[in-house]
């Protein structure tokens, strides 16, 4: 095959005067503006583009359409790239994949030799035994499996998604889809047409040019134009899904198309014929020369056999011969094909025609150079003639495969030897080749009709076209006459032949879902379009049902292979920032991710933020915490409901702790409320757990439990800051007009000021186990209020502290942190905190019952302090505490939930889950498996620092 | 002891696109223009801008009074839900039968807040500044339904959501309250969200928008267009 460029004015897609510079496989090569890669090597005389799957077999063009894998190539770190239909750019530096060490010669092609050694299913079967030789296995078929290379360091390219929504999405840009589209539109429906190629116009785009066919496609995208239609061209639609929810590509970007209705006019495609050597380099579809020659002025050798089962190969025939080219033989496996223009074009030009006969076998080294034509009887009478490729126009597919998805029906024709659609769902139309064979004029009508039906939200069901089926049938054959030892494919994407087909039926996989599974076919690049059919019918022939009873495979997304990138879009991970966040950057602090928030862990030593707080103050932005403010007079109530603790006595102005427990006395949640006023409640909860707790809480007010009550969040209305330390007050009293001492503003109190003139509500409390006030603001003066702070803390040695700093002061005072030190089955009183669970409230409250039985039967595990007395670093959370007993087998008897070493007590400490019994005992010693070692430690009651209190309270 | 200086979420993302500085309001820093306002506008025209006006007052009023409430102090109380009333120095959505967002300019949000705390019954109703709590983006421009079709389910075409609308959806995967209000006969959109989140969907949508040019814009631009009070 030696492809050239044929006279001046063919080609209606390329631009000759806009010459493009390329290279493939190292070489350099030539095309136009307009060219494809594939048509550009075609036209350059490249026979051999990609290599098979499995045995390395050379391939070249097949389908020119996008559908087959014959063409893949790699471009820079893109692989598998369908090269005929990429558009050919300057520079591009185009590679073959899957060959090695080149594509001419591909020692990987040694594996045909082996071919009988490697049949379907070979995967299942071997490389099992010896076991011992499975890394070795493992290498090989690693570098030998998969097509192109993925380079790891490439970086993240622009990917992104659009939701677009139409009353009437139309699929299919032919003549049906024109119509369609423009009827539509007409009807004042906002209509959405969509193509896979570059320009609308379906198969007139690659048929004879006809300027009044061209003038009715302007005319409908000038009525679809005025009407406010959109037109998207280079555009797969890939997955239809319930309610007519479309996936559709185009290069990057997905699009997530919602339609009220929608047609079908996706056409149909050609697929190949099964014959010996089918796959050969050279070896074309009827519409793959058409394009060829009618879009980038190509023709693929100078000397064709055409074979065909229908009127298309004719017409195939009579465009190579008005371009030039040199017929040998024609093909018609009719014995009395009906006269029409081409095939007396054909005819009069002398070319010698063999009716009632196909192709038995095409032969050559790297490409066709000779065809054995036989009788389809199988009689004798074969004919040998010399040619340098072949067009093949024997079997047509619906393109089905949304339509299906969509929920029509399909059925095998007989009389077509096709399958076609029935059963059309509420809101979907058919029109054009899609639903049988007919006419252009008649897609015309049927677009029109289907368009209108569409804009009205009813479904069109074509009545069929006027054309003899004989004219437009597939071929009856399923596979050609034995003629030849050379492989017969059946699935080009994985090799598969009609042999592997009876293999696997033969060893029991007779279900065409249990076939395909096992044999691979139809789940490569081409997805089923160039196989499928013939594997239904070489399964039917193996089983002896007929197709109808074989069926076909599952429609599914995507129809057409999309890129991961495609598919994951834009990259969206929401990251919450505090109004303080920049500070927090520009002041050195490691950030770290906390739930969705990024916080800071530390300033760069947690240790002296530790002393810092215990000696002198220390400020850290605890804006993260939930906040919600309660309302109503029954608010109370709902917190009485959902807190274990008991809220109606607290007296306005006073702050309590409080946990949240589910109905199965678990806890969910704690933090502290303040009452603001008789009827309002300031309500914090966990940061990591603000967005659960709110829709735990709105969940139980809109259940019943909410009337007189509302909720309303304000956790990022109020920045947060906690300022600890024994000179808290001092730092905090020259920024406030308000009397900070003990006695007016005590431990657990809440008060309204002014802080540097911020309007803040001011929360005495105590987590870290010093003096200290929660400082809740407004959120757009947070950062203000935070360098105020900052710098009337300047002269106390104040420090800002983070995340890990304020994890080493709680524990210092032996408070849990919900999800840290418990878990889904922890409730209150295993962890420690019996005195918060008041049985003894009026109201009942979430969890009381689960509760009640823990309290009678007493917990069997229970969260206690422990203490090692030393400095161990290899103790960490999630260690196992254990018990030896006079060298028995140590015994598993609980986990280490928090675990640090304490720069005030200089010793490592923490909390941990232990047998009730042995947790009961203070000082009880037991050990913890740590890093291959036994560590000492014991149980510890109560807080490690300031047992009594007093610091926090002063 | 300093002026109390309010910052917007975004301020380090506009910042970072070369911002010169204005006060607005109660001391709120702001973008006054980035490339200057002559080629924000054109942006505006031609494509898409995207702006701050998080200085906006935004209130919610809740509760079984709360179109009283709203009738009182404005005079008047969208009827449907998604529905938007008043003007942009108070512009009302009703986004349940008994919740309402409030906005405006950001001069006149101390004094709509008292007229409505004015005009509170006996019945059960709770009325909350969140201004502090939500960040406020301006999105003007012909481009601009474009641009939030990329990043959120919803249909932006004008029949299907006109000016004078309002809709709580997800927009880069965040709950959003979103208005359209057009300016000067161009598609503009109010994007209000969580505050924590105002940087990531800032950038988020300055990435999404970049293939359809889009160009931030100041407060000198929007006004310019004819926008009031951020």
């Amino acid at each position: 095959m030696t492809g050239s460029r044929i006279r001046a004015d063919a080609g209606q897609a390329i631009d000759r005067a806009h010459t493009l510079r390329f290279r493939f496989d190292g070489k350099s090569h030539e095309g136009f503006a307009g060219d494809t890669i594939a048509s550009a090597l075609t036209a350059a005389g490249v026979r051999v583009i990609s290599r098979s799957f499995k045995y390395h077999r050379p391939r070249g063009l097949l389908c020119c359409a996008g559908n087959c894998p014959n063409c893949l190539v790699q471009i820079g770190d893109e692989p598998s790239v369908r090269s005929c239909t990429r558009p050919l750019e300057e520079g591009m530096d185009v590679r073959p994949q899957n060959a090695w060490p080149s594509l001419d010669h591909d020692l990987m092609a040694l594996t045909e030799s082996f071919s009988r050694f490697l049949p379907v299913g070979f995967y299942y079967k071997t490389f099992h035994r010896p076991r011992l030789l499975w890394p070795a296995f493992e290498h090989v078929l690693r570098h030998a499996a998969g097509l192109g290379t993925i380079d790891e360091d490439t970086p993240e390219g622009d990917h992104d998604k659009q939701y677009l929504h139409a009353d009437v999405v139309v699929v299919g840009a032919g003549p049906a889809g024109l119509s369609a589209a423009a009827a539509a539109a007409d009807a004042g429906a906002r209509v959405l047409l969509i193509d896979e190629n570059p320009e609308a116009g379906g198969h007139l785009r690659y048929h004879r040019p006809d300027d009044a066919a061209s003038r009715r496609i302007d005319d409908c995208r000038g009525r679809l134009e005025q009407a406010g239609g959109t037109l998207l061209t280079d555009t797969a639609v890939v997955g239809w899904y319930q309610d007519h929810w479309l996936s559709a590509v185009r290069g990057e970007r997905l699009f997530k198309i919602r339609a009220g209705a929608a047609v079908v006019a996706s056409g149909a495609f050609e697929a190949p014929a099964v014959f010996a050597g089918n796959d050969r380099p050279g070896v074309l579809l009827g519409t793959a020369v058409q394009r060829l020659l009618h879009l980038y002025g190509v023709v693929p050798g100078q000397r064709a056999v055409v074979v065909t089962a229908n009127d298309q190969g004719w017409a195939v025939a009579a465009d190579l011969l008005a371009a030039g080219v040199e017929v040998a033989a024609v093909t018609d496996e009719r014995d009395a094909p009906a006269s029409n223009e081409d095939v007396e074009a054909v005819r009069n030009a002398g070319v010698t025609v063999l009716t009632g006969y196909t192709i038995g076998a095409a032969r050559g080294k790297c490409g066709v150079d000779e065809v054995t034509l036989t009788p389809i009887s199988g009689a004798d009478g074969g004919r040998r003639i010399r040619c340098d490729f072949v067009a093949v126009s024997t079997t047509w597919i619906p393109s089905a495969e949304l339509a299906t998805m969509a929920g029509a029906h399909s059925r095998y024709d007989e009389a077509l030897a096709e399958m076609s659609l029935d059963g059309l769902p509420e809101g979907l139309s058919l029109a054009g080749r899609v639903a049988g064979p007919c006419t252009a004029e008649e897609e015309w009508l049927q677009g029109e009709r289907a368009g209108a039906a569409a804009a009205a939200g009813t479904s069109e069901m074509p009545s069929g076209g006027s054309m003899a089926p004989a004219a437009v049938r597939t071929s009856s054959l399923v596979a050609a006459p034995e003629s030849g030892r050379d492989k017969r494919f059946v699935c080009l994407c994985e090799d598969v032949t009609d042999i592997d087909i009876e293999t696997a039926v033969a060893e029991g996989y007779d279900r065409i879902e249990l076939l395909k599974r096992y044999s691979t076919i139809g789940m490569g690049p081409c997805q089923g379009r160039m196989c499928g059919f013939n594997g239904i019918r070489l399964c039917a022939r193996a089983t002896g049902h007929s197709v109808q009873e074989t069926g076909r495979t599952t429609s599914r997304p995507p129809v057409k292979p999309v890129s991961l990138g495609a598919l994951a879009g834009q990259k969206m991970e929401p990251v919450q920032l505090s109004c303080v966040h920049d500070w927090h950057v520009e002041h050195g602090a490691r950030m770290m991710v906390a739930g969705v928030w990024l916080r800071p862990e530390h300033y760069g030593d947690a240790a002296a933020e530790v002393r810092a707080v215990r000696e002198a103050a220390g400020l850290i932005d605890v804006s993260p915490l939930g906040k919600l403010k309660l309302t109503g007079p029954a608010a109370a109530v709902l917190l009485e409901r959902l807190y274990v603790n008991q809220w109606q006595n607290l007296r306005r102005g006073r702050v309590r702790y409080g946990i949240m427990c589910n109905d199965e006395g678990v806890v969910l949640d704690d933090g502290v409320c303040a009452r603001i006023a008789d009827q309002e409640w300031y309500v914090s909860t966990t940061s990591s757990g603000a967005s659960a707790a709110l829709e735990w809480m709105e969940w139980w007010r809109q259940s019943g439990w909410g009337d007189g009550v509302h909720i309303t969040d304000l956790t990022d209305t109020h920045a947060a800051f906690n300022l600890a330390g024994p000179q808290a007050r001092e730092v905090l009293q020259p920024l406030t007009t308000r009397d900070l001492s003990n006695a007016a503003v005590p431990y657990m109190r809440a008060r309204r000021t002014d802080v540097a003139g911020v309007s803040c509500l001011l929360l005495r409390l105590g987590f870290t186990g010093e003096l200290g006030y929660e400082i809740h603001c407004p959120a757009g003066a947070g950062a203000y209020l935070w360098e105020r702070l900052i710098e009337a803390g300047a002269d106390h040695g104040l420090k800002p502290f983070g995340v890990e700093a304020q994890r080493i002061l709680r524990l210092e005072k032996a408070h849990f942190i919900v999800g840290q030190d418990t878990d889904a089955l922890t409730d209150p009183i295993s962890a420690d905190a019996a005195w918060a669970v008041r049985f003894d409230k009026e109201a009942d409250f979430l969890g009381r019952r689960a509760l009640t039985r823990v309290s009678e039967e007493g917990p069997k595990q229970r969260l206690v302090g422990f203490r090692t007395g030393r400095r161990v670093d290899a103790l960490a959370e999630g260690q196992q505490a254990v018990v030896q007993d006079g060298g028995t087998r140590p015994e598993i008897i609980g986990w280490i939930s928090s675990c640090r070493f304490s720069p005030t007590l200089q010793e490592t400490l923490g909390l941990c889950w232990l047998p009730a019994d042995l947790a009961a005992k203070a000082e009880a010693p037991f050990h913890i498996y740590a890093e291959g070692k036994m560590e000492e430690a014991r149980v510890h009651h109560g807080p490690f620092y300031d047992p009594e209190g007093a610091r926090l309270r002063g | 002891m300093a002026a109390i200086s309010l910052t917007s979420p975004l301020e380090r993302s506009w910042t970072q696109l070369g911002a010169r500085l204005t006060e607005v309001g109660e001391g709120w820093r702001m973008p006054a223009s980035f490339a200057g306002a002559e080629s924000e506008l054109r942006a505006a025209r031609q494509g898409v801008a995207l702006g701050d006006g998080t200085p906006r007052g935004r209130i919610l009023v809740q509760g079984e009074a709360a179109a009283a409430i709203i009738g009182e102090a404005a005079g008047g109380v969208p009827e449907k839900i998604g529905e938007v009333t008043g003007t942009a120095a108070m512009e009302i959505a009703r986004l349940r039968p008994d919740l309402f967002h409030v906005g405006t300019s950001a001069e006149g949000r101390a004094g709509t807040l008292t007229s409505l705390r004015d005009a509170k019954t006996d019945a059960l109703s709770t009325i909350t500044d969140v201004t502090h709590g939500r960040f406020e983006m301006r999105l003007v421009g012909p481009a601009a339904p474009v641009l939030l079709s990329k990043l959120c389910g919803l249909d932006f075409d004008s029949a299907a959501f006109p000016s004078g609308a309002a809709r709580q959806t997800s927009v880069a995967k965040t709950r959003q309250l979103v208005i359209r209000s057009d300016l000067a006969d161009l598609p503009a959109y109010r994007l209000l969200g969580s505050r924590s989140l105002g940087a990531y969907v800032w950038d988020t949508l300055m990435a999404a928008g970049r293939d359809l040019g889009v160009e931030p814009i100041g407060v000198e631009a929007l006004q310019a267009l004819g926008e009031r009070g951020s």
